[in-house]
C-alpha cells in the first residue's frame, strides 16, 4: 500500500473541472484509491467525494492506494497534482 | 385560438407538447427490487444520453471547447458511490423516485453545509440531476429529444431549456405565457422561428397526433384544421418562402440610400453559430453580442479562457467587421440561478446588468480581460448595458484600465478597444451630451428605453399597449441622443426591435444614425429599405412625426404617406399601439 500527501497547488482549489480530472484519473486503475477526511477514508473514484473533500489552495490531501497497479496510480495522481491540474 | 404574434411567419406541423411543470409528489407503489432497479438504470442511462447531446450541442453552438459542468453532471451519474446509495434505498423497499429523492437530498445537505461558497453553489447540480431523473422516471419527454420539424408548445421556456432545444428542428414556438422581449422570444427572433405568446389554456387543447397551423403575424393558432384551410395556409407559406427568396438579392448589396448616405446593417447575436448565420444573411458585423447565453448555458460562471475562446472565434469569423460585445446583462427577466441574485419586486428597476457587475469586480474583470485578449483577433468593441449615471460609467472604465494593467503585468497579450454604452435609461438619454464626451459610441436599446420612458413593464400584457415604438416621445428621445452623438462625432447605432421596424427605418436614417443592429432574418429587408429611402425625404418625414402627439397619429401618417410601407410589415413585434 502507498500512503502519501498531495498538495493542491492551483489557485482555485478543487472545483468541478478538477474533480472531473481527479476522479477520471482514479477510475483508470483497479487499485483502491482513498483520501483521508477527518476519521474516514473516501473513495476518490467518486467525483462527488472529491468535491465534498473541500480541499483548498495550499492544503494537503492524504491518499492511500492499494492494489496491483498502485505504483502507476500514484504516479499518475501525483503528476496531476504537480501540474496543478493544467491550471494556474 | 388567437395569441400575440411576436415573430412573423407561418408554420404547419405536428406539435411537441413540452410539459415543464414540476412533477407531482405522489407516492407510487413499489414494484419489487428487480423491476425498480431496472427502471433506475434505464433512467440513469437516458439522463446520460440527454446530457451528452446537450454538451455536444453547446460545444457546437456556443463555441466553447466543452461544457465542463455538463461533463461533471455526467460524471455524477457515473459515480458508483452515488448510484450505489440510490440502489441501496431501492433494495430496502423504496420506489426509484423516492430513492433518487432521498439520496439527492442527502447530497444537497452535504454541499449546503460546506464552508466554501463555490462548493455550496454546486448544490445546483444535485437539484438538476434529481429533476432530470424524476422527469425521466415520470415518462416526461426531454426538450433535447425533439423530432425533426415540430412546433414546440409549452407554458413558458427558460433560457436553459431553449439552450437544450435543437433549434433547427423547431419550426414554430407557442407559449401559454411568455413576454414580448423575454429571452425565448429573442432567440426565436434571431433564428427566424415563428412565435406566438399569451395562448392561455393552449396545452389542454392540443394533441400530439394532429396538425397545427400557426401564423406569427396574426397570432392565429388553428388546431386540426379542415382541408380547405390547410390548403389556404400552404399557399401562404409558399408565397412567404418566395418573398424571402426575392429579398436574398439584397444580401450582397451595400446599404446606401439613393442620395448616398451609408447605414451599416449589423446583427444582434447570442452565440458563435449566429455570428456565422449573420454573415450568410448579409450582415456587416455584430452590433450587439448578448453574452448572457454564455452564462446561462452553464451552471457556473464561464471561465475567462472559455469566454476568450468564444469571443476570439467570433472575432476571427467576422474578420475586419466590427463585433460589439455587451458585458453581462443579467437581471430583469434574465435569471442566472448560480449568481444568486435575490428575487425582487421590480427586477427591471432592480439589481441588474452593470449594477450587478460593478459590485462583482472579479466576475466583471474576467469578462473584460477575455474581451481585451480576444481583441487581438479582430475588430472588437466593448459596450456597457444599463448605464444610468456618470459614476457608473467612470467606475466601469476604471475597471477596464485596471484589467489592462493586470494583463500587462502578467505579460498577457491584448489589444486596446473602443468603449461604448447602451442608451436605455432615460436619465442617461437626458445626459447624452455629457456621456458622449466619455465614450466612443452609443447604442440605443429601444426595448428597455421604451419601457422606462413609459414606465410600463414590457412583459406585462395589461400595460403592453403603452409600449409602442410609434410614440413621438421615443422619437424625441432618440433624436436628442443622436444630436449629442453627432455633435461630439461619436458613432450611434440602434439595436432594439424598433430599429428594424420597416416603416420606422427612414426616421432613424433622418436622425443621422451610423448603423442599425437587427435580428438576423431581417437583415436583407432592412438593407432593401435603406437602398430605397432618400435621406432628404426621410428628414421631411422626421420633422413631421416629431410634431405629432400620439402613436395613433404617427401610425396613420406613416400608412397614408406610404402605402408601400404596409407591404413591408414584418409582423407584430412591439408594434401594438
Amino acid at each position: 500500500m502507498i500512503q502519501a500527501q498531495l498538495e493542491v497547488r492551483n489557485e482555485l482549489g478543487i472545483h468541478a473541472r478538477v474533480a472531473n480530472r481527479i476522479s477520471s484519473c482514479c477510475q483508470g486503475f483497479s487499485s483502491r484509491i482513498e483520501a483521508e477526511s477527518g476519521t474516514a477514508f473516501m473513495d476518490l473514484k467518486s467525483v462527488l467525494n472529491v468535491m465534498i473533500l473541500n480541499v483548498k489552495y495550499g492544503e494537503k490531501l492524504t491518499v492511500a492506494i492499494e492494489g496491483e497497479d498502485e505504483n502507476e496510480a500514484f504516479e499518475s495522481l501525483k503528476e496531476l497534482f504537480d501540474n496543478k491540474f493544467g491550471e494556474k | 385560438m388567437v395569441g400575440i404574434g411576436v415573430v412573423d411567419g407561418i408554420a404547419i406541423q405536428k406539435v411537441f407538447i413540452y410539459d415543464n411543470a414540476p412533477c407531482d409528489e405522489h407516492q407510487r407503489e413499489y414494484l419489487g427490487a428487480d423491476k425498480e432497479t431496472a427502471r433506475l438504470f434505464t433512467a440513469i442511462e437516458t439522463a446520460k444520453d440527454q446530457l451528452t447531446r446537450t454538451a455536444e450541442k453547446l460545444a457546437r453552438e456556443i463555441g466553447s471547447d466543452k461544457a465542463e459542468i455538463i461533463e461533471y453532471q455526467i460524471n455524477i451519474l457515473c459515480d458508483k458511490v452515488f448510484t450505489d446509495k440510490i440502489l441501496r434505498n431501492v433494495e430496502s423497499g423504496s420506489a426509484c423516485e423516492d430513492a433518487v429523492k432521498t439520496t439527492c437530498t442527502e447530497y444537497y445537505e452535504i454541499f449546503n453545509n460546506l464552508d466554501n461558497d463555490y462548493l455550496q453553489q454546486r448544490k445546483i447540480d444535485i437539484i438538476d440531476i434529481q429533476v432530470r431523473l424524476l422527469d425521466i422516471l415520470n415518462g416526461r419527454k426531454s426538450i433535447s429529444a425533439l423530432g425533426s420539424s415540430t412546433i414546440v408548445a409549452a407554458e413558458d421556456l427558460t433560457p436553459s431549456q431553449v439552450a437544450e432545444m435543437e433549434l433547427k428542428s423547431v419550426k414554430g414556438i407557442l407559449l401559454e405565457k411568455g413576454g414580448r422581449s423575454s429571452h425565448s422570444v429573442i432567440i426565436a427572433q434571431s433564428f427566424g422561428i415563428p412565435c406566438i405568446i399569451g395562448l392561455r389554456g393552449l396545452l389542454n387543447k392540443l394533441d400530439e397526433c394532429g396538425t397545427v397551423i400557426m401564423d406569427g403575424k396574426t397570432g392565429d393558432v388553428i388546431i386540426n384544421p379542415p382541408a380547405e384551410l390547410l390548403a389556404d395556409y400552404r399557399g401562404k407559406l409558399d408565397r412567404e418562402t418566395k418573398n424571402k427568396k426575392k429579398l436574398e438579392a439584397y444580401i450582397s448589396k451595400a446599404p446606401i440610400t439613393p442620395d448616398g448616405v451609408q447605414i451599416n446593417v449589423y446583427a444582434n447575436i447570442a452565440s458563435a453559430a449566429e455570428a456565422r448565420m449573420s454573415l450568410e444573411n448579409g450582415g456587416e458585423g455584430v452590433g450587439l453580442f448578448r453574452t448572457e447565453l454564455l452564462y446561462m448555458g452553464f451552471s457556473e460562471t464561464p471561465s475567462r479562457e472559455a469566454q476568450f475562446k468564444t469571443y476570439s472565434r467570433i472575432a476571427k469569423d467576422l474578420g475586419s467587421k466590427p463585433l460589439i460585445i455587451r458585458t453581462l446583462d443579467v437581471g430583469g427577466d434574465k435569471e442566472i440561478a448560480y449568481l444568486g441574485i435575490e428575487k425582487e419586486a421590480n427586477p427591471f428597476l432592480g439589481y441588474r446588468a452593470i449594477r450587478y457587475c460593478l459590485d462583482h469586480e472579479s466576475l466583471f474583470k474576467d469578462q473584460i480581460a477575455a474581451v481585451l485578449q480576444a481583441a487581438k483577433y479582430g475588430n472588437i468593441k466593448l459596450m456597457f448595458p444599463m448605464i444610468s449615471t456618470m459614476d457608473e460609467l467612470m467606475k466601469a472604465k476604471r475597471l477596464v484600465n485596471e484589467t489592462k494593467a493586470e494583463l500587462l503585468s502578467q505579460g498577457t497579450e491584448f489589444a486596446d478597444i473602443p468603449i461604448g454604452m447602451m442608451m436605455e435609461a432615460p436619465a442617461a438619454a437626458l445626459m447624452a451630451d455629457a456621456f458622449a464626451q466619455h465614450v466612443d459610441f452609443f447604442s440605443v436599446g429601444t426595448n428597455d428605453l421604451i419601457q422606462y420612458l413609459f414606465a410600463a413593464d414590457r412583459n406585462n400584457d395589461k400595460v403592453s399597449h403603452l409600449n409602442s415604438y410609434y410614440h413621438p416621445a421615443l422619437f424625441r428621445c432618440v433624436n436628442a441622443i443622436c444630436t449629442a452623438a453627432l455633435k461630439h462625432e461619436i458613432e450611434i447605432d440602434i439595436c432594439g426591435h424598433a430599429g428594424e421596424a420597416p416603416d420606422l427605418i427612414p426616421i432613424w436614417i433622418a436622425m443621422g444614425i451610423s448603423g442599425l443592429s437587427v435580428s438576423i432574418p431581417s437583415i436583407p429587408l432592412v438593407k432593401k429599405i435603406i437602398c430605397e429611402t432618400r435621406a432628404k425625404d426621410a428628414r421631411e418625414l422626421l420633422d413631421k412625426v416629431l410634431q405629432f402627439n400620439t402613436s395613433g397619429e404617427v401610425k396613420e401618417y406613416l400608412n397614408t404617406i406610404n402605402g408601400r410601407m404596409q407591404a413591408y410589415d414584418t409582423g407584430a413585434i412591439g408594434s401594438t399601439q
